[in-house]
């Protein structure tokens, strides 16, 4: 008994992934590489012969040849690319013992290599059976009606059959019964009817015979299969009268073998397609095919990018990183090591990259943006085996939002100071003008100055809605007293007006985390819209609540209200709300939308209650531990 | 009388200070540019009024500057500033209070009187 040799396989790559109709095919199938060396097995092929992937793959062939089985001839013709039809081979199984196959050779290409695809079927069971039939010369009725391959007898002057197995009825789809009384011809299509026919002929006249051939069978249903058929001549009195033929399933191995080439075709089509898009994209991709990233390629955009000429490995992890130092991966100001760059990075972790941001930095002093995903390319036990980046040159759109933070600074300060020197001017003269006992012109600058107050309010929001829009609402956080908070800005509404009075019915005494500033504005506006919207009314209503998990804020008032067309609107940007008779009321429609986009960033709730001519009850809630952390942006 | 110092770069906000200031019978003494540490040592204000987002001079630099002055690191120091960011800037530049522009006249009244009694 042989046993294969045991040792390291030289290089394992489970070309599994490529053909996954093959790995899940039935049929036993291998590819060998020109020297004939075992490139890739199936499933099937490792579940026959017992071995694993691994103690296969790399090894050559001949290792598992019986070399008196074989012809060394047919074998290096088959190396050379020539296509067979069912050689017959044996071949060693793990276990000591052999399997005997039929196999067709189709010499093939894949990803510009040639290989040798090998379609096997086992066909032990009918040989030992026909060894058997051969030995005992007495056919055993038990053994033929039984045996797992389709056998039976044709007497040619029928032509009928004489004798079915079981098998046969389940290949053919026919009962025994039914095929008794068929042409057996009838079972062949034209041309395997002629095929056969024609061999028949030879084998009677001991004329040579090429290979063996695939016959095509139809079922009774319609549907058709491939059998290789077995036949054995019966005489009698010298003459040729019948045969005796065993026919095994290949139907399997023949729908593999169109599936790969078809496969092939259909992956040349689509590797073109691909290669068209990785091209012609305008988005920068890299992509490398081994888990250490040695060598990695772009698209022509990414090229262009890094100012590499077409097929230049640029991985600063390969062979080739001395031609790639022209260029650094810089992220939060530092320099990435190779092997911490994005596509390294995933490739070897499998762990994909979201929305990644770096520096390119140049050595000739130019420094781009860079942001895209990486994801990782996983074979089917999930091990990642290589990884793909697109990204897209942010470097245009970082420096119009550096502008427009500038641009929100310097705003914000050259507007504010003539404002600022308006109303100190305007509050002096007030002060003037009262000291010296003319009420009257103080009153006008009081006005001038509550016209002030607005201009800075409006001002206020207009820069939060830039703030907000580019991302840039700053939340600054920390601890502090809610009812405090509650109370200062009640009294300073309160100051704004005499006709209203503001009650409070506050909670217990909490410490929350937030921006205070900011909240206190968010009360601010719900406090003067509760006094701009109930112009008739003498009192306004703040409660708070505490629960377990949040804290709620409410501000009533016994106004206008909001009618029912306009209360999906009402925290939308520059919705203002209209009197019942038309009347307006001043404000750009802002206040809503900030304080709206202030508490969503708090986690927290905003909502109201309203009844038009009754009044409306604002709401806000605010977690108790909020975890803004790492939100600040 | 008591001597209020204002350094702010735009001079109309100074004289406006300034004006409302001498009303309620403060004396005050301004400066605009960078020689204001000088100007300290010379005049000796009770308060400073400072300005610290000024072209050409680093008011937060300024602050601690004073602070770290032993014959100057008492006076007391409140800035005055555009930006909301004011609190913060504030107690980083180790200034004892802060006002945001635009502000009430009331305000700016009751910070004073608060540090110079």
């Amino acid at each position: 008994m042989r046993k294969i040799k045991s040792g390291k396989t030289p290089h394992f790559v489970d070309l599994g992934r490529d053909f996954p109709l093959a790995e899940k095919s039935d049929g036993i199938i291998a590819l060998l590489d020109k020297k004939g060396i075992i490139c890739f097995v199936n499933k099937a092929h490792t579940s026959v012969l017992g071995y694993s992937k691994k103690e296969l793959i790399g090894r050559p062939l001949c290792d598992i040849l019986y070399p008196d089985f074989v012809d060394k001839k047919v074998v290096s013709e088959v190396l050379n690319g020539k296509k067979f039809n069912l050689i017959h081979a044996k071949v060693l199984k793990k276990d000591g013992t052999y399997v005997l196959t039929e196999t067709n050779t189709q010499p093939f290409s894949w990803k510009h290599k040639k290989y040798i695809a090998c379609f096997s079927t086992d066909v032990t069971e009918r040989y030992i059976l026909e060894e058997e039939l051969r030995n005992s010369k007495a056919e055993s009725d038990a053994l033929i009606t039984y045996a797992p391959v389709g056998i039976y007898e044709i007497d040619f002057r029928g032509p009928r059959f004489v004798k079915v197995n079981e098998a046969m009825c389940k290949l053919s789809g026919y009962t025994k019964k039914e095929l008794l009384k068929i042409n057996p011809m009838e079972l062949l299509d034209t041309q395997s009817r002629y095929v056969f026919q024609e061999r028949m002929r030879k084998t009677f006249s001991n004329e040579k015979i090429a290979d063996t051939v695939d016959y095509k069978v139809i079922r009774k249903d319609g549907s058709f299969l491939y059998v290789s058929l077995n036949i054995r001549p019966i005489y009698e009195n010298g003459k040729p009268v019948g045969a005796f033929v065993i026919g095994s399933d290949v139907t399997e191995r023949r729908k593999m073998e169109e599936m790969l080439l078809k496969s092939e075709e259909k992956y040349r089509a689509q590797a073109k397609q691909l290669e068209t898009i990785f091209n012609n994209t305008p988005v920068v991709i890299w992509m490398t095919n081994d888990q250490d990233s040695k060598y990695i390629f772009g698209n022509q955009t990414a090229n262009e990018f890094l100012g590499v000429p077409t097929s230049t490995n640029v991985s600063k992890s390969g062979p080739d990183m001395q031609k790639v130092n022209h260029y650094f991966v810089v992220k939060n100001g530092e320099t990435l090591p190779p092997d911490d760059m994005p596509i390294q990075r995933v490739a070897r972790t499998g762990e994909p990259l979201f929305d990644f941001e770096m520096d390119v930095s140049f050595v000739d002093g130019r420094t781009k943006t860079l942001m895209g995903n990486v994801v990782p390319f996983l074979d089917e036990n999930n091990h990642p085996y290589g990884a793909v980046g697109a990204f897209i040159d942010i470097s245009e759109r970082k420096k119009v939002e550096q502008q427009k933070d500038e641009f929100l600074a310097v705003a914000s300060h050259e507007l504010k100071t003539p404002i600022t020197s308006l109303k100190a001017y305007t509050q002096f003269l007030a002060a003037l003008f009262t000291k010296k006992g003319d009420e009257k012109s103080a009153l006008y600058l009081n006005k001038m100055d509550a016209q002030i107050n607005k201009l800075t309010v409006l001002l206020n929001e207009l820069l939060d809605i830039t703030r907000i829009q580019s991302g840039k609402l700053q939340l600054k956080l920390e601890s502090y007293n809610f009812n405090e908070l509650v109370k200062e800005t009640v009294e300073q509404l309160q100051l704004t007006s005499s006709q209203h009075a503001i009650e409070t019915e506050l909670d217990k005494d909490i410490c929350i985390f937030g921006d205070r500033y900011r909240v206190g504005q968010v009360i601010t506006n719900l406090l003067s819209n509760a006094i701009k919207y109930s112009p008739h009314a003498t009192n306004i209503k703040v409660g708070s609540k505490v629960s377990s998990d949040a804290v709620t804020l409410s501000v009533k008032d016994y106004g206008l209200g909001i009618d029912e067309d306009s209360k999906d609107r009402i925290f939308e940007r520059f919705y203002r709300a209209e009197g019942r008779r038309g009347e307006s009321y001043p404000g750009m429609g802002l206040g809503l939308y900030i304080s709206s986009e202030i508490i969503r960033r708090h986690n927290g709730k905003i909502w109201f209650d309203s009844k038009a001519g009754k009044g409306s009850t604002f709401y806000i809630s605010l977690p108790l531990t909020n975890t803004l952390q790492g939100k600040n942006k | 009388m008591k001597k209020i110092m204002i350094v702010d770069d735009d001079l109309s906000i100074v004289d406006a200070i300034k004006s409302i200031l001498e009303l309620y019978n403060y004396e005050v003494t301004t400066c605009s540019n960078g020689s204001t540490l000088v100007q300290i040592h010379e005049c000796q204000p009770d308060l400073l009024l400072l300005d610290i987002w000024m072209p050409g001079i680093d008011g937060k630099t300024l602050c601690k500057s004073i602070k770290e002055d032993p014959l100057i690191k008492g006076l007391p120091i409140v800035i005055i500033s555009a930006s909301k960011n004011v609190k913060k800037d504030a107690s980083d530049a180790g200034a004892n209070d802060y006002l945001e522009k635009p502000f009430e006249m009331d305000t700016l009244l009751a910070m004073v009187s608060k540090y110079v009694k």
